[in-house]
């Protein structure tokens, strides 16, 4: 029988292991990305990051119009998963009977749960078609198609951690709202969005993460050239994100340009790394202004 | 044929009315409320009088709070209450069809048992239910105004600014009560305002309510004998979802005319 003392350090000590191990492992990984990296950088410097032009055979390796796709996306796919995402999940928290609740949010769950390929296939043979045709594009490549269909893979996160934020809103709040004489309209913009916003903007930022993170889909639908589209803010146009470059090329790189991929994937690394800390900061601000420290 | 439509629109939009007694500020009639199947409220009558204090006591769970928050039409955000009979405001019954909630309840304020101030600045906070009202006041002048009556005011007149989550309990409670003071409603609900707190701020707020009488009518909830017999003009005793007796709050604690009433506040329940 070991003392109880003794066992509560052990296991302290155990669950504390567990959290460095983990923190280990996300510097490693850091680590060789940069490893691997930095042979490119060497060579082209900033160049890199600034030039337009992509040609494997003259070892031209500009990454800007594979980093500007990917904000662009990123950009668009919030424009359509932030307000449909959020409204959603008023309606679902606040307005929404029970039955309705219980068989919408599984459903909405359930969106998460396919498989990238198969919205890149939607994305690209519905949408992409539909677009085409009603825009007269091209092909059925665009970068607007490649937004909606992000837009609606972040949508499942921000919709239930949303949701649970606006849930875990003590009836309290709500209460004291409806009897000062508020709407129930006025309750949910002024008190349950306002106390919920921590969780509803970690949720933003998780959806921000996957449709930055997101590669199959985008690589079926946004086209997979390596230009910058024209004018700049050209939904309708073609071109690539860092994810697409990567998946597309790894396969048959040899040489530089598998330390080229791995630069561009060093930026994924810190952009994600990125919004999961500005999501921390934001998180423990509105804790601030909760517990009355602004 | 249009004048015709107006006509019965109009007349549908009336509440209905009656003449109360005019020392009578609310009148429950024959009230009952259902959670589901379980019947919280039986048939109860009582008259709430003007500029008066009436508590509420009786033993857990006989009702108190149901009928407190039906004063208000709170109980309509529970999905499965259900209620019969009527509740009249001065001359107009609440329980109408037609008569507007959010109306009622900027008449009928309320404070509940625990703190529940939002996590905004105080003066957010007391100036919430005049913001939401589209109230034609002046900001600075009511929260200085009800923070006073709710003797708060000294406490924060230097953080006005802070965020409300930052005040101590009884201070958090007596917030609530400024703010539920600023719609300028005419009765004011409490549910036990004093449970969470400790002998200095029961004290306040007692010392509160009482001044409160002068331009509200009061109704308290609580389960503290002495405190019912300390602040209240009337009282009226719960038990298992009946009213029992209704008096006097002398008469109630000195002379009670049923065996059940006497026991409860001789404590002798049970
Ligand atoms: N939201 C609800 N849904 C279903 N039943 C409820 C609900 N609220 C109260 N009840 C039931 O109604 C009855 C009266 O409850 P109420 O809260 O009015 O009692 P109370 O007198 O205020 O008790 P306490 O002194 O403990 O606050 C209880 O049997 C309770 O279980
Ligand atoms: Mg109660």
């Amino acid at each position: 029988m070991i003392p109880r003392r003794l066992k509560e350090r052990l296991i302290k000590s155990m669950f504390f292991g567990i959290a460095a191990f983990s923190i280990l492992i996300i510097f490693f990984i850091f680590v060789f990305l940069f490893y691997e990296a930095y042979p490119a950088i060497r060579e082209f410097g900033s160049e890199l990051f600034t030039s337009t032009s992509w040609n494997v055979r003259r070892e031209e390796f500009g990454l800007l119009p594979a980093i500007y796709g990917s904000v662009f996306v990123t950009i668009g796919a919030l424009l359509v998963s932030v307000p449909l995402g959020i409204g959603a999940a008023v309606y679902l928290s606040e307005i929404a009977p029970n039955k309705v609740r219980m068989v919408l949010k599984p459903v909405i769950e359930l969106l998460a749960g396919i498989p990238s390929i198969v919205y890149g296939f939607v994305g690209a043979v519905i949408l992409g078609r539909y677009l085409s045709n009603t825009f007269n594009l091209r092909g059925i490549h665009s970068f607007l198609a490649a937004m909606i269909i992000l837009g609606i893979m972040a949508l499942p996160i921000i919709v239930s951690m949303a949701d649970d934020a606006m849930k875990s809103v003590p009836r309290d709040l709500k209460d004291a709202s409806l009897a000062l004489g508020a709407t129930r309209w006025q309750t949910i913009r002024r008190v349950t969005i306002p106390s919920a916003i921590s969780g509803i903007s970690s949720g933003v930022i998780m959806g921000m993460g996957r449709a930055i993170g997101e590669t199959m889909a985008v690589m079926l639908i946004v086209g997979g050239v390596m230009k910058l589209p024209v004018p700049f803010y050209n939904a309708f146009d073609t071109g690539n994100t860092l994810t697409a470059l990567i998946a597309v090329q790894m396969g048959e790189a040899h040489g530089i340009i598998i330390n080229v991929l791995f630069t561009a994937g060093v930026m994924l690394f810190v952009v994600v790394a990125a919004t999961s800390i500005i999501s921390d900061i934001l998180q423990k601000r509105t804790k601030d202004r909760f517990e009355g420290k602004t | 044929m249009l004048a015709k439509i107006k006509e019965v629109l109009k007349e549908d939009k009336k509440c209905e009315r009656k003449e109360l007694p005019k020392d009578i500020k609310m009148r429950v009639e024959d009230f009952d409320l259902w959670y589901d199947k379980n019947q919280a409220l039986k048939s109860v009558n009582l008259d709430i009088l003007k500029n008066e204090i009436t508590a509420i006591i009786g033993p857990s769970g006989c009702g108190k709070s149901t009928l407190l928050r039906s004063l208000n039409r709170m109980n309509d955000t529970i999905p499965s209450a259900r209620t019969e009979g009527e509740i009249w405001l001065e001359g107009y019954n609440i329980y109408d069809g037609n008569t507007d909630c959010v109306d009622i309840r900027r008449k009928i304020g309320m404070v509940f048992q625990k703190p529940n101030p939002f996590p905004f600045s105080i003066e957010n906070n007391v100036f919430y239910g005049c913001e939401v009202n589209d109230m034609d006041v002046d900001k600075e002048e009511t929260v200085e105004r009800c923070l006073k009556d709710a003797a708060l005011w000294e406490e924060v007149q230097d953080r006005l600014d802070e965020n409300a989550l930052s005040l101590s309990g009884g201070q958090q409670q007596r917030l609530c009560i400024a703010r539920a003071l600023a719609t300028e409603p005419d009765v004011l609900l409490m549910d036990e305002p004093a449970s969470a707190l400790d002998p200095i701020a029961t004290a306040k707020i007692e010392d509160l309510i009482d001044d409160l009488k002068k331009n509200y009518t009061v109704v308290i909830v609580t389960h503290s004998m002495q405190q019912a017999a300390r602040v209240s003009d009337y009282t009226a005793y719960m038990y298992l979802g009946e009213l029992i007796e209704f008096d006097e709050t002398e008469q109630i604690f000195e002379n009670p005319e049923k065996e059940s009433t006497e026991k409860y506040i001789t404590g002798r329940f049970g």
